[in-house]
């Protein structure tokens, strides 16, 4: 029997059973679909955060509180957040001895509050920078202006909101001049930012002053945007000294845009191939539920592969019978679950940029593959080993 | 003239730990072209051993099965199934057909394992032809589940002749079928003899053993009378 004719057998056997092959592949195909589908959400996910470091600006860097590490799987972003060492001080020294690599700074501070107005509610990120803000953080002004260096001065509250804000508050129209509330203060309304992304829409921008007189709040940061075609290596240098004239090498890191995206990049990746190998295992589960099915139809076919060896089968064509069937079955379902996770990648996308990652492609159609050739080789061997005449006088 | 299937000093013993049965002692057997042979005896007798290695489903403990001029021992399992393939045509007491193969799939199975390179067009030729003979050419895309007794045997014989063996090879084709339907079989054998095919018939039923032309009787795994 040619090799076409093993797999148009092959085939037939499975196509007779329709309704039990399908749920025999039904592991593989959540297996691959799961695979594609989180690996895909994932890799979205990191676009989405790429996009909105993106809207930074690339020459704009951080200084964060403490030693923070970035890159391979070191990362511990956010740990040093917690030191907080960063004081007001420390934005004039970087103003007063670095003011000819800069193009403007500004220490960040920010909370999470709900905005009142009327009846409406809209919890926030609310952040807090100097008069200078909206040019560090590159937001384009819709409505009204930003604050102004008099505004954070007199620690004024005025706010711009955000546009997602503006949007659900004062259903998209003007807003400058009215009035909000955040907790118990009352702050007047300057300006709404420019859609932006769903991050910077869902803020709002208040002066730092005010924020650290009303809610206690801590500089986080320091944003430092430098002045234009500056070497950005040596630009981190000479903010690095500056600030060491009042704080040690440990008490502060320097990150650009460049340091928070690999760091991401690398975190995320971790977790897509945590995802993706837990995704894994439901393959395996498949696999066994492919074996455990063919070592049933084994049985149940005994007197056929007792019959096909009287007409002539030998056990090599027997065995590549059911390897076959078992390696069609995942294949199949292999393919079934990728137009699956494709589809369920399509409808991510109205939600973050989802992509799937060839590599997830390869590894579960790859995984789905092996996935049939090993757990449907106990069973094929089984079923070659069967003595015919055994076989034919089966009940 | 030389047979088509011989038997040499042919013996089966089974080893069952610290048993030993011997189902076949010391059989010699020829069957030339056109032979109508019966093999009968009681159960136990060894009939259906002696029925398995002629049939190359199983290999003597000693002696030699020479089918075709062909000496069968010592082959590899993939000659023997070979041989097997090309020679001889088998029909069961139970049919053992595909059941939810049609007709048709059913006939042509054995041309699969066939080394001969037949088109498919030409296979479905050749089963329809043999189906016709055996009157079931309204039947061809039928599932064999949904046949009778009867028709199932013919499909069978149908099957067993699809590669032109030299041996039809019967195991009580008629045990599973009524008595009319059984004579119906009965002479379907006789009209493919009588076209010079050649048939063992493997049976303990004596009836049918007398349809054939020659009778050989087993007793305890040896021959004890042949009637010619």
């Amino acid at each position: 029997m040619r090799i076409n004719e093993t797999f148009k057998t092959s085939l037939d056997s499975l196509l007779l059973n329709k309704a039990r092959s399908f749920l025999t592949m039904l592991g593989v195909i959540i297996g691959v679909f799961s695979v594609i589908t989180l690996t895909s959400l994932v890799k979205g996910v990191q676009n989405y955060i790429g996009d909105q470091f993106k809207l930074l600006g690339s020459n704009t860097v951080y200084v964060m509180p403490g030693k923070v590490s970035t890159g391979g799987s070191n990362s511990n972003i956010g740990a040093g957040m917690m030191s907080g060492k960063l004081e007001e001080k420390h934005v004039d020294l970087i103003e007063t001895y670095a003011k000819e690599y800069i193009d403007a700074v500004t220490p960040s501070v920010e909370t999470g509050k709900t905005i009142k107005y009327k009846t409406k509610e809209y919890y926030a990120t609310i952040l807090g920078s100097n008069y200078q803000g909206k040019d560090i953080f590159n937001i384009e002004i819709l409505y009204g202006r930003s604050f102004s260096k008099l505004e954070q001065l007199t620690k004024a509250r005025v706010i711009v909101l955000g546009y997602s804000v503006n949007d659900e508050l004062f259903d998209g129209q003007n807003s400058v001049g009215h009035k909000v509330k955040i907790d118990s203060q009352t702050y007047e309304v300057v300006g709404v930012m420019a859609k932006k992304g769903p991050n910077f829409d869902a803020s709002t921008l208040a002066p730092y002053t005010t924020l650290m007189q009303d809610f206690n709040s801590k500089i986080s940061t320091i944003a430092i945007k430098a002045k234009d075609d500056q070497d950005l290596e040596f630009f981190v240098q000479q903010i690095e000294i500056v600030l060491m004239k009042d704080l040690k090498k440990d008490d502060f890191s320097i990150l650009t845009q460049k340091d928070f995206l690999e760091s991401i990049d690398s975190i995320l990746s971790i977790i897509s191939i945590a995802l993706g190998a837990i995704a894994g295992i439901s393959l395996l589960v498949g696999g066994i539920g492919i074996m455990n099915i063919m070592l049933v139809s084994v049985t149940e076919r005994t007197r056929e592969i007792g019959l096909r060896k009287a007409l002539g089968a030998t056990s090599k064509k027997i065995k590549l019978q059911f390897m076959l069937e078992a390696v069609l079955i995942s294949i199949t379902g292999g393919i079934i679950g990728l137009i699956l996770g494709w589809l369920a990648t399509f409808a991510l996308k109205a939600f973050v940029r989802a992509e799937i990652p060839v590599w997830s492609i390869l590894v579960s159609l790859g995984f789905s593959a092996v996935v049939g050739v090993v757990f449907g080789t106990y069973p094929a061997i089984k079923a070659s080993q069967k003595d015919p005449i055994q076989a034919l006088r089966y009940e | 003239m030389t047979p088509v299937l011989q038997a040499k000093n042919v013996c089966k013993v089974y080893d069952m730990g610290k048993t030993r049965i011997v189902s076949v002692s010391n059989v010699n057997l020829d069957v030339y072209k056109g032979d109508f042979l019966s093999i009968t005896g009681k159960s136990g007798a060894g009939k259906s051993s002696l029925m398995h290695m002629i049939g190359l489903l199983d290999t003597p403990t000693s002696g030699e099965i020479i089918v075709n001029n062909k000496n069968t021992k010592g082959m590899t399992e993939e000659e023997l199934a070979e041989v097997r393939n090309k020679e001889i045509g088998f029909v069961f007491q139970d049919f053992n057909l595909l059941p939810r193969s049609t007709v048709l799939e059913n006939v042509m199975l054995p041309l699969k394992y066939s080394k001969q390179k037949i088109e498919e067009r030409d296979r479905e030729e050749l089963a329809k032809k043999l189906l016709k003979q055996v009157g079931l050419e309204g039947r061809l895309n039928n599932k064999s589940n949904e046949l009778s007794g009867g028709e199932r045997q013919r499909v069978a014989i149908a099957r067993a002749l699809i590669n032109n063996p030299s041996i039809v090879l019967a195991d009580e084709p008629t045990g599973n079928l009524d008595s009319k339907t059984g004579e119906e079989i009965e002479k379907m054998f006789i009209d493919l003899n009588k076209k010079g095919i050649t048939i063992v018939i493997v049976t303990h039923d004596s009836d049918l053993a007398l349809i054939a032309k020659r009778r050989v009787t087993l007793r305890d795994g040896k021959v004890v009378n042949e009637d010619k």
